[in-house]
């Protein structure tokens, strides 16, 4: 169960229109390492924890990736405020207007659609937790790559705050990766 | 007992910081930020009183959701659980404050007379 709270985790407030970032940003929103992706990944692995503290970790870090998702779409919907048709062609979007306008549709930066087999679950601890840190790297990676291309610091900003979660992510998985294999799994 | 907690991971010294700066760096724990590069974090700029409040509801309940990550895999640690405990009192204050003086934040607490919930702004809209 969860309970919506009318804020963002990190404020979102771009004033500067801008297609050809909304088109990068997208791969957070609907890429095989966006924010879609990983809730996804932990709220499906969390069932099979095998303790409290697998539990715990994946379901408050599913539900953290859900408020990510949000601040990702906020950008785009920020960046693309009353775009038009000619101004979405011209920044590479026209594909993309002619199936959603300038709706919010899950997509990478190429226009991919997203795809549940960006996730894996296996069941076994050790493979899920990894997975997991891998994504949380690979995460990590692609902000930086998106911090590279921005210029608006409205736009820097949140992607600092996202890239610094990944980190965080991956070393509490890390953590738990430890511990299971401590005990044995 | 439900939960075997005795199991306890290598105890680390982690320093906390404080709300600001730990919602500046993107975490609470002093030892787990990593800068990119040259690229300097910056304070929020709230324009009006609203956005100030909300601003500090939003740091607020990031220390708690960061807190709440290293509770999930350190129950015990007491020092922690008590910054968590006085974060969620803080926060429960700050939420009854905004609410009551600019917008419902969360459906149940849509208490005020009549029905609020669907007045803007939602998060994704201009501030």
């Amino acid at each position: 169960m969860f309970k919506y709270d009318k804020k963002l985790p990190y404020p979102i407030d771009i004033k500067k229109k801008d297609l050809k970032m909304a088109k990068y940003i997208f791969t957070q929103f609907g890429g095989s390492n966006s924010e879609l992706a990983a809730a996804l990944r932990y709220f499906s692995q969390k069932f099979t924890m095998p303790d409290a503290y697998g539990s715990a970790l994946l379901n408050d870090i599913a539900t953290e990736e859900l408020g990510h998702i949000e601040m990702i779409a906020t950008m785009i919907k920020q960046l693309t405020d009353g775009a038009t048709a000619d101004e979405m062609k011209e920044a590479g979007l026209g594909d993309y207007y002619s199936e959603h306008g300038i709706g919010l549709y899950p997509v990478n930066a190429s226009g991919a659609p997203f795809t549940i087999t960006f996730v894996a679950v296996t069941g076994d601890v050790l493979a899920d937790l990894s997975e997991d840190m891998a994504a949380e790297q690979k995460a990590r990676a692609v902000y930086e790559n998106l911090i590279e291309l921005a210029d608006d610091e409205d736009v820097i900003q949140p992607l600092l705050f996202l890239r610094q979660r990944e980190v965080v992510h991956f070393n509490r998985f890390k953590e738990l990766y430890d511990k299971y294999k401590k005990m044995g799994y | 007992m439900l939960f075997d907690f005795e199991t306890d991971f290598e105890k680390k010294v982690c320093p906390l910081l404080d709300i600001d700066e730990g919602f500046l760096k993107g975490n609470m724990f002093a030892d787990l930020y990593e800068p990119y590069k040259n690229y300097k974090p910056k304070e929020l700029k709230p324009k009006t009183e609203r956005e100030a409040l909300l601003d500090a509801i939003i740091k607020i309940c990031f220390a708690i959701n960061d807190l709440n990550l290293f509770l999930d895999l350190n129950p015990d640690d007491t020092e922690v659980y008590d910054k968590f405990k006085k974060y969620c009192l803080m926060y429960d204050k700050c939420i009854e404050e905004y609410e009551k003086k600019y917008q419902v934040l969360n459906l149940t607490d849509d208490v005020y007379g009549k029905y609020t919930w669907i007045s803007n702004p939602w998060p994704w809209e201009d501030r």
